[in-house]
């Protein structure tokens, strides 16, 4: 098995990668971006503070100053310069100096401005303008200024074995002289012949590496990296990966060397990876402990892994150990350049990334001990930093997302800007109806907020109010005009606040729209489906004060939950969707059949939460009906209010629905051909998409979203009630396979949208 | 069992959220405002025969009915009929004259005539609009001896006052207010079958 004497092997020169240069392009923007990002959440922070917190005028400021730094300084750092790499104290502090420097150029103008008779707003609109270019250099050539070292050299002494290790153990050191043999040898009797244990040392003042060295001499299965000092267990580690994808490990181990991870678990580590990516050694799954921590170590911990985990989204319940075991190919996926932390926040972030890049995890209950010899590295720098790194980890993958979904954003931007143009431009010219619109300095863009938006302000503004057998607002569900409510309280009025949220939630749909289809369609049939989502002519309702896009929003994230087997944030949206239309409770459908597909491969804990997020959304109802029966003591209120507009379920509703097609001319409401032109439309992109294999109980939902209110007797809005069945954007999708019909498709779209926005007021959604 | 129990549990979860973020999102309305709410219900619900109209000395009995076309017909014992859709005059005229009596749009007479003789039409639409504006608000007062309800219907003048029985918030009284008028009513219901508006 060896090939050569211990005694002749070599300290051989290893290159590992540093620091990487900052990108440079698209800095300002970015900065800008930031800044005007930081401008409102000072205003929003200060607003609760001293609105609903009643806290002094300066404290708020004071607050939301501090807030509006780190949220700039989150931002800045991760996405603006990408300088994760430095450290995070020395960038806090220098950018902290670098905001008071910009806070005070900024009143230094604005005094002067203000002393030569400028107007107050005017003069901060330009002392602001002034300020930039400070903070903007200041935290480009200062506080986030990156080196441009690429590569480190290091020594190592290689294993003298044949071929690739199976399994290599990566043990960094600094001052672990004690416990440095016993561990080498407890870890000799529980690896074999071909696993490699690798001890990486920082340049210990005890000795550390010498002894590496001389263990190595007998031990052929010992390989020592000398590092040139110490940099961070997070850099050890690293190298110490870099060095087994190298030596082409299968298997690679991480742990301590003081012995509060114990060897002996080693195996069981091993015997979890043939199932999993990541194997992750846990104190807080049942039956493993952490007994031998401090209580002040075991409560910072606690604390530690319930706020990543909360923060990341993560399942895994133990962030912060260190004994794991890392599968070859998983950390030749992520990118291991791109690690910025040092110290434990390292833990977090290999987890996170790993999970990011779909790791299958398992946890098995280890116990971790105190250290038997020396002294523990723990500081409150440490701490700090891994607090620093949690959000950070979570803006930098915010970014990343928002770079992959650049060209949703584009498409969101312009069908929006059609339907706004369009909605302001009837507004300036005071068509169809002059008298209806107020003034666009008054109220701009008051037709998005017309027809049941003004039912929505009102619910938002006062609750619900039944007068029975009267026009009455419980028809319309409530989780919109809370929300709504919401942002009132941060100083938006209700029709603004409405649109924000409309408009913010068709984004959110159209990319969890994509990410859904991309699991049933072809990527190029994926992104048709978006682009026809974005430009459909009915869609001038996602942008209106109506709660038809956020429903969207619902469906689509709860179907994508569901689809990865994210069954709690699932029912979360499922729950949002019921409470937002009634419609949105047909989402139980898709739900059931994939826990019922899922059932055999669903372990305890998940059929637990699978059965949750079928339940929620009718639950949520339930509790929405027993609310309306306390409050106006008619638990139907919401259907008995749509009496008022001539409509009722009842087994005869299509007969109605049909009988009052017929007549539509004559009764004057010929905007009903509409809605029964759209209602077969979608019928028919339900065929398509079921032809396009989207799955039969998606079809099936969306078949009830559409046909199921005529039932109510009529066709009225079935235009609209169509617009949240998402199979239909899949069937456009499938259709458009041909260029030369995905481009009429496009531009008829866009121009149908264009022309339905602007006729808005002839003829109700 | 125990994934079923675990999602009984958590569905209770899910029950209790959605009932605290309606408790604390949603605005509720006051009482005033329920109350309000209910005496529309019960004005579309019931109906008054007539009443008996007090306008300064003179007194007279008007008796309402509904016409085909949904409109109130009153007529008083004086021979005087008003027809009327909701808060607008129709036509008024003389019993055999069949000639439309000219209407001004400030006529205080005709309106305190319409007013008054008990149109539930008129005082519901009044209500909703009030209710509209979230300007309710009902004044306990005592009528013949009951306890009442004072709900004002107008916020500019002539000032309009509804009279609510306090339990079964059923129409007592009427009472109208301008700078030249001062005028009221009391309220005759419509037994079953009886014709009324």
């Amino acid at each position: 098995m060896t090939t050569a004497p211990a005694s002749t092997r070599a300290h051989q020169p290893l290159c590992l990668p540093r620091r990487a240069s900052a990108p440079v392009g698209g800095c300002a923007v970015r900065f800008a971006v930031v800044g005007a990002l930081g401008y409102g959440v000072n205003l929003a922070v200060f607003d609760v503070l001293y609105r609903f917190g009643g806290l002094p005028s300066a404290a708020a400021a004071s607050a939301a100053f501090a807030v509006a730094v780190v949220n700039n300084y989150l931002w800045n750092r991760s996405w603006t310069f990408r300088a994760t790499r430095g450290s995070h104290v020395g960038q806090a502090c220098r950018f902290l100096i670098v905001s008071l420097a910009g806070l005070g150029v900024d009143l230094l103008v604005l005094h002067v401005l203000e002393r030569a008779g400028a107007p107050g707003t005017g003069a901060q609109a330009v002392a602001v303008l002034a300020a930039t270019p400070v903070t903007f250099l200041g935290s480009k050539l200062w506080s986030f200024r990156t080196e441009d070292v690429t590569t480190e050299t290091v020594h190592v002494l290689p294993p003298a074995i044949d071929g690739p290790p199976r399994v290599l153990v990566c043990l960094p050191t600094y001052d672990e002289r004690e416990n440095l043999e016993p561990m080498v040898q407890a870890l000799r009797g529980v690896l074999g012949p071909r696993d490699v244990v690798l001890v990486v040392d920082d340049a210990s003042a005890d000795g550390t590496g010498e002894l590496a060295d001389r263990l190595a001499l007998s031990d052929p299965n010992l390989a020592v990296m000398h590092r040139p000092g110490k940099s961070g267990l997070g850099r050890a580690y690293l190298d110490g990966f870099r060095y087994a994808l190298e030596l082409g490990a299968e298997l690679v181990v991480q742990m301590d060397c003081d012995f509060s991870h114990d060897p002996a678990d080693v195996p069981r580590l091993l015997a979890a990876a043939r199932d999993a990516d990541l194997v992750v050694g846990s104190r807080y799954v049942p039956g493993g402990s952490a007994d031998g921590l401090p209580t002040s170590r075991k409560l910072l911990s606690r604390a530690g892994c319930a706020y990543a985990r909360a923060v990341l989204g993560l399942r895994v319940r133990d962030l912060t150990g260190g004994f794991k075991c890392h599968r070859r190919e998983l950390l030749e996926r992520i990118d291991l350049d791109g690690v910025s932390s040092s110290g434990y926040g390292f833990q977090i972030e290999t987890t996170f990334r790993e999970s990011q890049a779909g790791a299958r995890v398992a946890e098995i209950p280890i116990t971790f001990r105190e250290r038997l010899e020396g002294e523990s590295k723990m500081s409150a720098a440490i701490a700090v930093e891994a607090f620093l790194t949690v959000p950070e980890l979570r803006l930098a993958a915010l970014g990343a997302a928002l770079a992959r979904y650049a060209w949703i954003v584009r498409w969101w931007a312009l069908s929006r800007a059609l339907v706004l143009g369009a909605a302001l431009t009837v507004q300036v010219l005071g068509w169809p109806r002059a008298g209806w619109y107020p003034t666009v300095s008054e109220r701009p863009l008051a037709l998005l907020g017309a027809w049941d938006g003004r039912w929505y302000s009102i619910v938002a503004r006062q609750g619900y109010l039944v007068v029975h057998g009267r026009q009455s607002d419980t028809a319309f569900f409530p989780l919109y005009p809370i929300a709504m409510r919401a942002l009132h309280g941060l100083g938006l009025s209700y029709v603004t606040g409405g649109l924000v949220l409309a408009n913010v939630a068709f984004l959110v749909a159209l990319v969890a729209l994509y990410e859904l289809s991309r699991t049933w369609l072809d990527e190029q049939a994926a992104r048709r489906t978006v682009v026809y989502a974005a430009l459909f002519p009915f869609g001038f309702v996602f942008s209106m004060v109506y709660p038809e896009a956020p429903v969207l929003a619902a469906v689509a994230l709860g179907g994508l939950f569901a689809v990865r087997g994210r069954w709690t944030a699932c029912a979360v949206a499922a729950a949002c969707a019921a409470l937002l239309r009634p419609e949105g409770v047909f989402l139980v459908v898709p739900i059931v059949a994939l826990v019922v597909q899922r059932r055999r491969e669903l372990a305890g804990g998940d059929r637990g939460r699978a059965l949750t997020a079928v339940l929620a959304a009718p639950i949520a109802l339930v509790a929405m009906l027993f609310y309306d029966w306390r409050l106006v003591g008619d638990p139907l209120a919401f259907s008995h209010a749509q009496l008022a507009w001539g409509r009722w379920t009842s087994f005869d509703g299509i007969v109605r629905a049909s009988t009052e097609l017929y007549s539509a001319a004559v009764l004057g409401r010929e905007w009903l051909y509409r809605d029964a032109a759209f209602c077969a439309f979608y019928v028919a992109c339900l065929l398509l998409a079921y032809r396009a294999r989207v799955p039969l109980s998606w079809i099936v939902a969306g078949g009830l979203l559409v046909l199921l209110p005529l039932w109510s007797g009529s066709f009225t809005s079935d235009a609209r009630f169509g617009l949240v069945a998402l199979p239909v954007y899949c069937g456009l999708g499938y259709l458009a396979r041909r260029r030369w019909l995905d481009h009429l498709l496009r531009v008829g779209s866009a121009a149908a949208l264009t022309l339905a926005s602007a006729t808005i007021l002839l003829h109700w959604p | 069992m125990r994934p079923l129990a675990r999602a009984l549990v958590a569905g209770a979860a899910v029950f209790a959220a959605v009932l605290v973020v309606l408790q604390v999102g949603l605005a509720r309305p006051t009482a005033a405002e329920r109350i309000a709410a209910r005496a529309v219900s019960i004005l579309d619900h019931t109906r008054e025969r007539g009443s008996v109209i007090e306008i300064g000395t003179r007194r007279v009995t008007s008796t309402c009915t509904v016409t085909r076309t949904g409109a109130a017909r009153i007529q008083l014992d004086d021979g005087t009929v008003i027809v009327a859709k909701g808060t607008r005059v129709l036509e008024t005229y003389r019993l055999g004259e069949r000639r439309t009596l000219a209407l001004h749009a400030a006529a205080d007479l005709p309106a305190a005539e319409l007013v008054l003789s008990g149109s539930h039409a008129l005082y519901a639409r009044e209500l909703v609009d009030r209710l509209a504006q979230r300007a309710v608000s009902p004044r306990p007062v005592e009528y013949r001896g009951r306890p009442a309800y004072a709900l004002r219907l107008r916020s500019r003048p002539p000032a309009v006052e509804l009279i609510l029985d306090r339990r079964t918030l059923r129409p007592l009284a009427a009472e109208y207010r301008s700078a030249d008028l001062r005028a009221t009513s009391r309220l005759i219901a419509a037994r079953r079958r009886e014709h009324g508006c």
